[in-house]
């Protein structure tokens, strides 16, 4: 990537930080409600991924979803919309921050159920291949879905039925409040991803380039090859598990620790060193995403809650 | 008997703990029931979260990790583990962390709690308690928003219960916990908060047995969980249009205390039964279905069923107050019912 690809990502991921920065004030105000489970800390690894992926491509993603839903190219006020549960939400408000989603975009769901997308990304993927219609699925979950059956069974069909769907597995050191070196029994993700037989690497998902040139690499082996793969990005959940959560289960040396590896602080420090960029460039990024997300909270604000009919004609697609 | 307000919340922390100290076989596992596992080392960490609504909290301080278990994300395997340390002559009380984890965990509770005694021709006892949350009204959207009540008490081999107040969930719960069979004991979390006079000391309600939460002649109404209280509220509303309403509170739902309800019924000719879960195949189909078995002679007008939509339970707040039953409705319901007006149902 050249020093323009580089600066369009760090733009990104300071969109979906001011988002997410957002969605936190926000969620401490009166007018708040419903759960929100920010992705601060976890930026580089939805848009080192998702950007390299085709338009019809699949996507599941979990109650974590703002970030993958704006490196997708969501639209923000819409995404805002959804959270404050307005019909021009991309869920018509009926889903909320927990599940969007954009399935007219082949961006399945946001499952509120630790591990639920997994079976469902691998079965799109294999009605990829049945179709060979040459689409991949790719799958993002967490350290703690690990130990559902649905992650081991999904696995094993991927692996059996050569579908073609990339696991991503956002390691960001806790299964809710519980550390990883407790509740993992191995090493590393990965090395279930290898007991099914999947090609499969850790990297360090706060660094930008890297998940960017492995996710590459990867998704064009996942489709070129037909067959599941597995990345594990190590990364850090700097806000808590839901917005409100006071995180008295984290050590204050490993939270300064991670605030020295934030991902968009490691990506401009090399750009203003190797590119030599003005730092005030990042502040004027930072403050016109920062507008952004205002402007699109604003409008979403004003937008209309949907009807009654609107949830009773979203059960059945067949008017009963 | 010293008792004071206490919440919900505390009643139940209170019931595990009185139950923990009385019995060494019982211990609790669940997601986060501590919280910060691992993490022992240093201050804070430890009893992190108690359970996302810190239902737990304390327990881990007082009993130890040995006795307070965070389970990992795996209703299967703790779920399942549960049935079988019940086996071996623990006392396990297992917490799903929302009734709607219920299917990842379901084939353990269907096909083994409940039938591993059965099965194998009546001879073992499976002294399991699982504990879950339920209901909806917390912004929560379609999968962390479910009753499921019904679920579970179609399953022969499971006792189930969803007390209503801080005073029946202490008194329930330490039932649950002494029972010889495996319960589903559910926590409503807009509950959570409620107070009640509940006794410090230890007391056991029976399973099975429903209460009269207030005594009247024109018009019973059975409420499921929360609902007790939305009838309560509507009750105090319809006294002063002169309708006395009968307030049942079933508590348990497997058994269920039909006799009581069809008693009232006998008594005032008129039945609702309000339940914020959806309508089909639900505890106020299979209530209404007893009652017109055993005491269709004593109505004065058809049965009704006030209770959520058809829908799953939706995120957007117009739409989720729509869905769970109103207080208004039920004084509308009551008083239509009383004057024999026909009513539109609202499913």
């Amino acid at each position: 990537m050249d020093k323009e690809d580089l600066l369009g990502k760090w733009k990104l991921m300071s969109l979906i930080r001011e988002f997410d920065l957002h969605v936190k004030d926000f969620s401490q105000s009166d007018e708040a409600f419903g759960y929100f489970h920010t992705s601060i800390g976890q930026e580089a690894v939805s848009v080192g991924v998702i950007p390299n992926i085709n338009e019809n491509d699949y996507l599941t993603s979990t109650y974590r979803n703002h970030s993958h839903g704006i490196a997708r190219g969501l639209d923000i006020k819409r995404m805002y919309a959804e959270m404050l549960g307005r019909e021009t939400g991309y869920c018509k408000g009926i889903g909320g921050s927990m599940h969007i989603a954009d399935q007219s975009r082949n961006f399945i769901g946001s499952m509120g159920i630790v591990a639920g997308g997994i079976p469902i990304a691998v079965g799109a993927a294999f009605a990829s291949r049945y179709k060979k219609s040459n689409q991949i699925a790719i799958c993002f979950f967490g350290d703690g879905a690990v130990h559902q059956g649905a992650f081991h069974e999904g696995l094993e069909f991927a692996s059996k039925f050569e579908s073609p769907v990339l696991f991503i597995c956002e390691n960001n050191l806790y299964a809710e409040s519980t550390a990883v070196e407790y509740h993992l029994i191995h090493e590393s993700v990965i090395n279930y991803a290898q007991g099914y037989g999947l090609k499969s690497a850790k990297i360090d998902g706060n660094d930008l380039e890297r998940v960017h040139e492995v996710s590459q690499e990867f998704i064009e082996w996942v489709r070129r090859n037909q067959k599941p793969a597995f990345i594990e990005f190590m990364t850090y959940k700097m806000s808590g598990q839901y917005e409100g959560d006071k995180q008295t289960y984290k050590p204050t040396d490993e939270i300064a620790y991670w605030a020295g590896r934030d991902p968009l602080v490691l990506l401009a420090n090399k750009m203003m060193i190797e590119y030599k960029v003005d730092p005030n460039l990042f502040l004027k990024i930072e403050s016109e995403n920062k507008e952004l997300v205002q402007a699109a909270f604003n409008a979403a604000n004003n937008d209309p809650y949907p009807s009654i009919d609107v949830m009773r004609d979203a059960v059945y697609a067949e008017t009963l | 008997m010293t008792s004071r307000l206490l919440t919900y919340k505390d009643a139940i922390n209170e019931a595990l703990r009185q139950e923990m100290q009385a019995d060494s076989r019982v211990f609790l596992i669940g997601e986060d029931v501590a919280g910060g596992a691992g993490r022992d080392e240093f201050p804070g960490a430890t009893d992190a979260w108690g359970g996302p609504f810190g239902v737990t909290k304390g327990l881990v301080t007082e009993f130890g990790r040995e006795r307070v278990i965070d389970s990992l994300l795996a209703e299967t395997g703790f779920v399942g583990a549960c049935i079988g340390a019940a086996f071996a002559g623990l006392r396990p009380v297992a917490e799903i962390m929302y009734a709607d984890f219920l299917g990842t965990s379901f084939d353990q509770i269907l096909n083994h709690a409940a039938k591993l005694r059965f099965t194998y021709g009546g001879i073992s006892s499976i002294p399991l308690v699982i504990r879950t949350v339920t209901g909806a009204g917390f912004r929560a959207a379609s999968e962390h928003s479910q009753m499921l009540i019904s679920i579970y008490s179609h399953v022969p081999g499971l006792k189930v219960i969803a007390p209503s107040n801080a005073f029946d969930a202490k008194g329930l719960l330490i039932s649950a916990i002494r029972d010889p069979d495996p319960v589903i004991f559910m926590e409503h979390k807009r509950l959570y908060m409620r107070e009640s006079m509940v006794p410090e000391a230890p007391y056991a309600i029976p399973i099975g047995k429903g209460d009269i939460k207030r005594i009247g002649n024109s018009i019973t109404i059975v409420g499921v969980q929360k609902m007790v209280n939305t009838a309560l509220d509507a009750a105090n509303i319809l006294e002063k249009e002169g309708i006395h309403a009968e307030v049942i509170d079933p508590r348990s739902y497997s058994p269920l205390d039909i006799e009581l309800i069809c008693e009232s019924v006998e008594k005032t000719g008129f039945l609702l039964i309000v339940d914020e879960s959806h309508p089909r195949c639900s505890i106020a189909s299979d209530i209404s279905s007893q009652v017109v078995d055993r005491a269709f002679a004593s109505l004065k007008g058809p049965i009704k069923m006030l209770t959520g939509l058809h829908t799953p339970v939706p995120y957007s707040p117009p739409l989720e107050d729509f869905f769970i039953p109103s207080v208004n409705e039920v004084v509308r319901y009551c008083t239509s019912m009383i004057k024999g007006e026909n009513i539109v149902n609202r499913y």
